[in-house]
């Protein structure tokens, strides 16, 4: 494959990072079974961070497409006589009359095909009506969403939770199916719904999660929802303010005052650089991007703002695995892929390479007219 | 109820796992057994059949494959089942859903991380159970703050729970949250329940002035012990602001602040060593909220950008241009 203008400082281990990224993509040992019904998102994280790497990851995958693409599926359900469609995380839950496609999984297999640059699919295979219906159908009435239906009768799952992580991919799947317009995604989704409980997922003193504590993952979804929505105003100036001031504090130090914390189990002078998801936690490779991620969508002169130079130094230095290739959650893991995947997502993000609230390069968005 | 027994399902045809798809990516060679479970319970899901073989299998697919949602609906599905046959029988209800959560239990254990039990438990207890307890709910929340006081997940499901069971009895939370950061005083999650505690008193009768008090002094013990901690820092803040005159509050605090900060050097630019930034900070955002004070806020901001916490000297210097 034809490589990339990559960050110079990937360039020794890139062989080790192409090579963990395939082993993920090739025969996977049955320590692996307990991913198998989610198994698109290991596909995704491999392909997206190949994408980060090559040029032409979509050639190289052509052959793979009609397998990626047997993942999308739809029904018939009964009640309001309406299609759904959506992608499973595993052909081996393709069973007939039993509803098992997720919007995880369907958002991933999207992304899949974005990033394969599979025009065919989105123009003549995926149906964006079914497929906005499920979307539609997974939303509850206090404006959130569950990840998955009754595989019986196609209502909001009893048995699954909702939180921000789910309205981010419900609205990002809107997105890539067209939406753009208020009017567009009012056709399948009560945004005045959501939109109120994003609202009630603000914390005291910016950030959002469950119940008043922060928590920069939850951040990142709810910021990049509002951003597909084009709603960011309905944030209050102080809000925002807040926010970008809470994700800031978040990125590690060792510098100053801040090496005075001898006590605190979670203080480590080699996080220097890292961000944490919440206060007194340690840095964490993916905790980088959603920080990142929330700070670009809040300023467009994010960079000006953090000390990205540092954040670079602290994954290419410290979670980057150079013996095996790939990314960890921090020094005292192994890498795996989906810190891995995130971990090229911040290093490109910090480059301008990367659309972030989508997670897919810029080059495939750009191309695929997203 | 009797062991998960392969033999019981042997009249089962099994729906066959689609799989030797070409060019397939990441394939995961899963064991003849996952393949045979697989194919027995979309069988039985297809013909609706509720049964107590059933349900032993869904047990045994959890165990091996937690994250496969649609098995956890099918059970709940089975559950619900069992529990509307014995509409008539109250004891045989509660008895079957707090089986239930025994075993919930136990998969709870094995996999912490895992956020489908805790939905799965908030539904058994909404739904289901006849007569839910906050007292079944209290050992697994200890056990599971036990091993990772700060699992997100489980702070939350305590959240859920206080609601849920409209407790009034909050002292004995604020307890928990004591002897939480007794062992941890930078356990950032216990500083937040604490404050989801006084949110909810202060909804059901406002809170009054001597705990307000009392509250206050609380805070400024674990500062004193530990200076430079950003979760006593931000809860005090948070505290001020929510039920608290929050300038007069502020400003009164200034003198308990600069016990950490040698405030006049700072002013003149000597930058001596401190115990602790989020002092500076407080002090700084104290000295902000008054015109005549500006001057010393610029100083502050400046002790952080060049000393005190440097990484953040972007944000500082941006503070101090908000400030002009
Ligand atoms: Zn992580």
């Amino acid at each position: 494959m034809a490589q990339k203008r990559v960050n110079m400082s990937l360039e020794d281990n890139l062989t080790k990072h192409v090579k963990f990224l395939q082993f993920h993509l090739s025969l996977l040992p049955s320590r692996y079974e307990s991913y198998e019904v989610n198994k698109f998102a290991i596909v995704f994280y491999a392909i997206v961070s190949l994408s980060v790497i090559y040029q032409d990851v979509s050639e190289k995958y052509q052959s793979n497409l009609g397998w990626v693409r047997s993942h999308y599926t739809s029904y018939q359900v009964e009640e309001s006589r309406k299609k759904i469609s959506g992608f499973v995380g595993s052909l081996s839950a393709i069973v007939p009359d039993v509803i098992s496609i997720t919007l995880p999984n369907t958002l991933f297999g999207l992304l899949t095909l974005t990033t394969l640059h599979d025009r065919e699919f989105f123009e003549k295979i995926l149906d964006t009506e079914s497929l906005c219906n499920f979307v539609g159908k997974c939303q509850l009435t206090d404006g959130s969403f569950v990840s998955f239906l009754d595989y019986k009768d196609g209502s909001p799952s009893a048995v699954d939770s909702h939180d921000l992580r789910f309205c981010y991919i419900a609205v990002a799947i809107l997105y890539i199916a067209g939406c753009r317009s208020e009017k567009d995604f009012n056709k399948y989704i009560n945004v005045d719904n959501l939109l109120k409980f994003i609202k009630s997922q603000e914390c005291d003193f910016g950030g959002f999660g469950q119940y008043g504590e922060p928590h920069a993952g939850y951040t990142s979804c709810a910021l990049s929802t509002l951003a597909l929505l084009q709603k960011n105003e309905t944030l209050t100036t102080d809000f925002k303010e807040n926010t970008i001031e809470w994700l800031l504090q978040r990125q590690l130090s060792k510098l100053g005052c801040q090496k005075c914390q001898e006590s605190n189990e979670y203080y480590d002078e080699n996080d220097h650089g890292g961000f944490q998801g919440r206060e007194n936690k340690y840095a964490d490779t993916c905790y980088a991007f959603w920080c990142l991620n929330s700070l670009q969508i809040l300023r467009k002169d994010w960079k000006k703002l953090c000390n990205a130079d540092l954040t670079k130094k602290y994954i290419l230095k410290r979670t980057q695995c150079t013996l095996t290739g790939g990314f960890s959650k921090n020094d005292a893991d192994d890498a795996d892929i989906y810190h891995t995947c995130l971990g090229f997502a911040a290093l490109e993000l910090i480059e301008g390479n990367f659309n972030g609230v989508l997670c897919i390069t810029k080059d495939s968005t750009e191309q695929m007219g997203l | 109820m009797s062991d998960f027994n392969v033999e019981d399902y042997s009249d089962v045809t099994l729906s066959p796992l689609t799989s030797d798809v070409e060019n397939e990516l990441c394939k995961i060679m899963y064991t003849e057994e996952y393949k045979q479970l697989m194919g027995i319970a979309f069988t039985l899901m297809k013909q609706d059949e509720f049964s107590d073989r059933a349900f032993q299998l869904t047990s045994k697919i959890i165990d091996i494959a937690p994250a496969f949602y649609t098995i956890w609906n099918y059970r709940y599905k089975i559950l619900d089942d069992k529990v509307t046959s014995c509409r008539e029988n109250d004891d045989a209800r509660i008895n079957l859903l707090n089986d239930e959560l025994d075993w919930l239990d136990e998969v709870t254990l094995n996999n912490p991380k895992n956020y489908q039990i805790w939905s799965y438990r908030q539904s058994l207890l909404t739904n289901l159970h006849p007569s839910p307890s906050i007292k079944r709910e209290l050992p697994i929340l200890q056990l599971m703050i036990d091993d990772d006081s700060k699992n997100y997940h489980v702070w939350s499901y305590r959240k859920w729970c206080i609601i849920f069971f409209k407790i009034t009895d909050f002292n004995k939370e604020l307890e928990y949250t004591n002897s939480l950061i007794d062992s941890d005083i930078y356990n950032n999650s216990a500083w937040n329940h604490r404050m989801f505690i006084f949110k909810s008193i202060n909804q059901s009768e406002k809170l009054d002035q001597s705990i307000i008090n009392g509250e206050v002094d609380y805070i400024k013990g674990k500062i004193e012990t530990v200076p430079q901690n950003i979760s006593p820092w931000n809860y005090l803040r948070g505290f001020l602001h929510n039920f608290c005159h929050e300038t007069t509050a502020v400003s009164d605090l200034i003198p308990f602040a600069e016990k950490f900060v040698n405030i006049e050097e700072i002013q003149n630019q000597q930058l001596p060593d401190i115990e602790s930034s989020y002092a500076l900070e407080f002090l700084a955002e104290a000295f902000s909220l008054d015109d005549s004070t500006k001057q010393r806020a610029v100083e502050c901001y400046k002790g952080l950008a060049t000393k005190y916490d440097p990484i953040r000297e972007n944000l500082w210097n941006h503070k101090i241009e908000l400030l002009k």
